[in-house]
C-alpha cells in the first residue's frame, strides 16, 4: 500500500524519475501501477550510462491484485532489470517476477481494430526480452489499431533465484496460469479496452511462444459460477503466433480443426528450430488448422521487432503478421 | 503469307495486353535441338494460356538503368506442362521484377504435355531433356549477353511457378558447367542458376537437392494440395539438412496458382516483395 501510495504521489508531483508513462485507458479501465516502480532495482554486468528507462518501464496492471495464486507472500517483491549488450544493441531484461502483470498499449479510438494481442516476450523462462519482444511491438501494433497487452509472467527459471534454492514456478501450472489470466482479463475488461472478446489473441517469442503453445494447446472454458469475474472468462486464444518458439519439442500437445486456432508462425534459418517449425507447420495442416510460415533466411534466435535493421527481410516479419491477422478477418470494422 | 500472319498473331494478341513492348529473343535462333522442323509453327494463345511451343524464347524486361541492381532472373511460368500461364505467371512477374530493378526474363519452354499435341499422338518432348534444356540455355543466355545488359553474371538465378518450378529446380539439381569446347559460344557458359525461387513447385517430392545447391526462395499457400503445401516444407527439411541457404514463405489463405495479379489484395500478393527482400538479403542485388 505504501507502495502505490509513494507512485500515486510521485506522479501527482510529476517527479517520477524512474517511471512512467502511463498508457491511456478509458473510464473503467484497472488503472496501471508498476509494481516495481518505486522499488526497481538494477543489476547486470553494464548498465547504460543513459539507459532508457522511461520508455522501458511502463506501468504495468496486475492479473491478480491481491497476489497471483501461490505467489501471495512474494507479491510486494521488486522485479529486477537488468541491461544486456549485443552487437550494437542495448536492451533491458526483466528478472524476479512474482506479481504478474499485463502493460497495455491501445490504439486512438479511430485507429480501433477491436483485435487484441497478449504479447509475451523470450527469455529461456529465466528472464524477460521486454522491449523488444515486448513493448516496442505493443507501441508499433497499437499504432496499427491492435491493442497490446505485454504479459510479465512467472519464470519457472527465475535468474533471480539464488542459486541453490528450489525455482518456486513451473511453466506449466504458473506460467501458463499468467497467459490464460491474461487473456481471460482482456475478454472480462473488453467493453473498457474496445476490445471484441473474439479477437483476442497470443503471440510469444521463444520461451513466451511455448506460452502461445500451451495457452492454445490447453483451452479453458472458464467457470461461470466463479465469484471473480475474470474467471468466467475462456481462456482460449482466438489466434495464435508463436515466433521462433520454444516447446515445439513437446510430444503432450493435441491440435485439432475443432479445438485449435488459426496460427501465424515465423523463425529464421540459422536458428535451432526451423525445422520443428517447419514440422509443426505440417502436423497443423494435417489436423487441419490454419497456419501461416515464414521462415526468413537470416535473423538467428531472438531478433524480435528490430528497427536497427530495417533492411533485412526478417525486420519485416510483424508486417506479415498485421496482415495475416487481416486477411483472417481480425481487423474488420 | 498466311504463315507470317499466324506467325505473327501472338505479338498482335500481346500488345492488346500491353507486353508488346517486351523483345522477344529465340533461345535458338536456328530452332532448338530436336525443334528445327516445327520451329515456324505459331504458338497456340488461348485467354492468357499459351502452348504449341516448338521455339522456347525469352521475352525481356530490363530495368531502368537508375534502378537496375545487376540482378537477373529467369521466369518459368506453370501450366502443367500442358501450356504456359504467361501473364500471372510470367509477364507480370516480368514487369514487377524490371520495375524494381530487376533484369527478368520470361521463359517459353516446350512443353512434355503440350495441348496442342493431337490427341493419340506422341508428345515430343519431355521434362528431362526439352524443358530441362530450354531452362539451362534460358540461364546461359542471358549470361552471354551480360555485358550488354548490363548484369552480374554472378547474379543470374530462375523463378519458376508449378510445372515451371519443376522446370527451375531441374537447372539448380543438373546444374551443368560451360562445356569449353562447344561449338556455340553460348554453350560455353554455366547453366547453373546462382539462386532459385520454387514458387507453388509441382512434383516436391522430387526435388532432392544436394550440399552446395543455389541458395532456394520457396513459397506457396495453405490451401494448396497437400503434395505442395505440406511436401514444400519437407522441401525446405532438406535444403536445410543439407545446408543450403533458404527461405519459405506459406501463406494461410492462398491456394495453388496464385502467381501474381494486381487483383490480389491478400498476403500471398505480396510475396514478389518478400523474393526481392530475400535477394537483398542473399546480396544478389547492388544498388548505386
Amino acid at each position: 500500500m505504501r507502495r502505490f501510495l509513494l507512485l500515486f504521489l510521485s506522479c501527482l508531483a510529476g517527479v517520477s524519475g524512474a517511471v512512467i508513462s502511463i498508457p491511456r485507458l478509458r473510464a473503467a479501465a484497472p488503472t496501471p501501477v508498476s509494481p516495481f516502480a518505486q522499488n526497481l532495482t538494477e543489476g547486470g554486468p553494464s548498465i547504460p550510462a543513459a539507459a532508457p528507462l522511461e520508455s522501458a518501464h511502463p506501468a504495468g496492471i496486475l492479473l491478480w491484485p491481491e497476489g497471483a495464486p501461490g505467489s501471495e507472500a512474494r507479491r510486494t517483491e521488486p522485479e529486477q532489470i537488468s541491461w544486456r549488450q549485443e552487437a550494437d544493441i542495448v536492451f533491458p531484461i526483466i528478472s524476479n517476477i512474482h506479481a504478474p502483470s499485463l502493460t497495455p498499449f491501445l490504439p486512438a479510438a479511430a485507429k480501433a481494430t477491436g483485435c487484441a494481442v497478449v504479447i509475451a516476450p523470450g527469455g529461456g523462462h529465466m528472464q524477460l526480452t521486454i522491449d523488444r519482444e515486448g513493448y516496442d511491438l505493443a507501441r508499433w501494433l497499437a499504432d496499427r489499431g491492435i491493442a497490446a497487452f505485454v504479459l510479465k509472467n512467472r519464470l519457472a527459471r527465475d535468474t533471480s533465484t539464488p542459486r541453490g534454492t528450489l525455482q518456486p514456478y513451473t511453466i506449466e501450472r504458473d506460467a501458463l496460469a499468467d497467459a490464460q489470466r491474461a487473456i481471460r482479463f482482456i475478454r472480462a475488461h473488453a467493453a473498457a479496452y474496445s476490445v471484441n472478446p473474439a479477437r483476442v489473441g497470443i503471440m510469444g517469442f521463444s520461451a513466451g511462444g511455448e506460452l502461445a503453445l500451451l495457452a492454445a494447446a490447453r483451452p479453458d472454458a472458464g467457470k461461470p459460477t466463479a465469484a471473480d469475474p475474470v474467471e468466467r472468462e475462456s481462456s482460449r486464444p482466438d489466434f495464435f503466433a508463436p515466433i521462433y518458439p520454444g516447446g515445439l519439442q513437446r510430444t503432450d500437445l493435441v491440435w485439432s480443426k475443432a479445438a485449435t486456432p488459426p496460427a501465424f508462425l515465423a523463425c529464421a534459418y540459422d536458428d535451432r528450430m526451423p525445422e520443428q517449425l517447419a514440422n509443426f507447420f505440417v502436423t497443423l495442416r494435417q489436423a487441419g488448422v490454419n497456419a501461416e510460415l515464414h521462415i526468413y533466411s537470416g535473423g538467428g534466435h531472438g531478433f524480435g521487432v528490430r528497427a536497427d535493421r530495417p533492411e533485412l527481410a526478417v525486420s519485416t516479419w510483424h508486417h506479415r503478421f498485421v496482415e495475416w491477422l487481416g486477411e483472417r478477418g481480425f481487423l474488420k470494422k | 503469307m498466311k504463315n507470317l500472319i499466324a506467325r505473327f498473331l501472338p505479338v498482335v494478341v500481346w500488345a492488346a495486353t500491353a507486353q508488346a513492348a517486351a523483345p522477344v529473343i529465340a533461345l535458338w535462333p536456328a530452332g532448338a535441338p530436336g525443334s528445327a522442323p516445327r520451329m515456324m509453327e505459331p504458338e497456340k494463345i488461348v485467354g492468357s494460356n499459351v502452348s504449341n511451343i516448338h521455339q522456347p524464347t525469352l521475352t525481356v524486361y530490363l530495368p531502368a538503368k537508375d534502378l537496375a541492381t545487376g540482378c537477373a532472373v529467369i521466369v518459368a511460368p506453370g501450366g502443367g506442362h500442358a501450356r504456359l500461364a504467361i501473364e500471372h505467371e510470367g509477364y507480370n512477374v516480368g514487369q514487377w521484377l524490371a520495375d524494381h530493378g530487376i533484369a527478368a526474363f520470361v521463359l517459353k519452354y516446350r512443353l512434355a504435355k503440350d495441348d496442342a499435341t493431337p490427341a493419340g499422338a506422341t508428345q515430343p518432348y519431355t521434362i528431362d531433356r526439352d524443358a530441362l534444356a530450354d531452362g539451362q540455355r534460358a540461364l546461359r543466355l542471358v549470361r552471354s549477353r551480360a555485358a550488354d545488359w548490363n548484369l552480374n553474371p554472378a547474379a543470374v538465378g530462375i523463378i519458376g511457378f508449378s510445372a515451371g518450378g519443376e522446370v527451375a529446380a531441374l537447372t539448380a539439381m543438373r546444374a551443368t558447367p560451360g562445356d569449353p569446347n562447344a561449338a556455340d559460344a553460348i554453350d560455353r557458359l554455366s547453366a547453373r542458376p546462382d539462386f532459385q525461387a520454387l514458387i507453388y513447385p509441382g512434383k516436391s517430392n522430387l526435388i532432392i537437392p544436394e550440399k552446395g545447391a543455389p541458395p532456394v526462395f520457396l513459397a506457396c499457400g495453405t490451401m494448396d494440395r497437400p503434395d505442395i503445401s505440406e511436401g514444400l516444407p519437407n522441401v525446405y527439411l532438406l535444403f536445410k539438412k543439407v545446408g543450403v541457404p533458404a527461405e519459405l514463405h506459406i501463406y494461410a489463405g492462398a491456394g495453388h496458382g496464385f502467381g501474381l495479379r494486381a487483383a490480389n489484395k491478400s498476403p500471398s500478393g505480396t510475396w514478389p516483395d518478400r523474393f526481392r527482400e530475400w535477394l537483398a538479403d542473399r546480396k544478389f542485388l547492388v544498388t548505386k
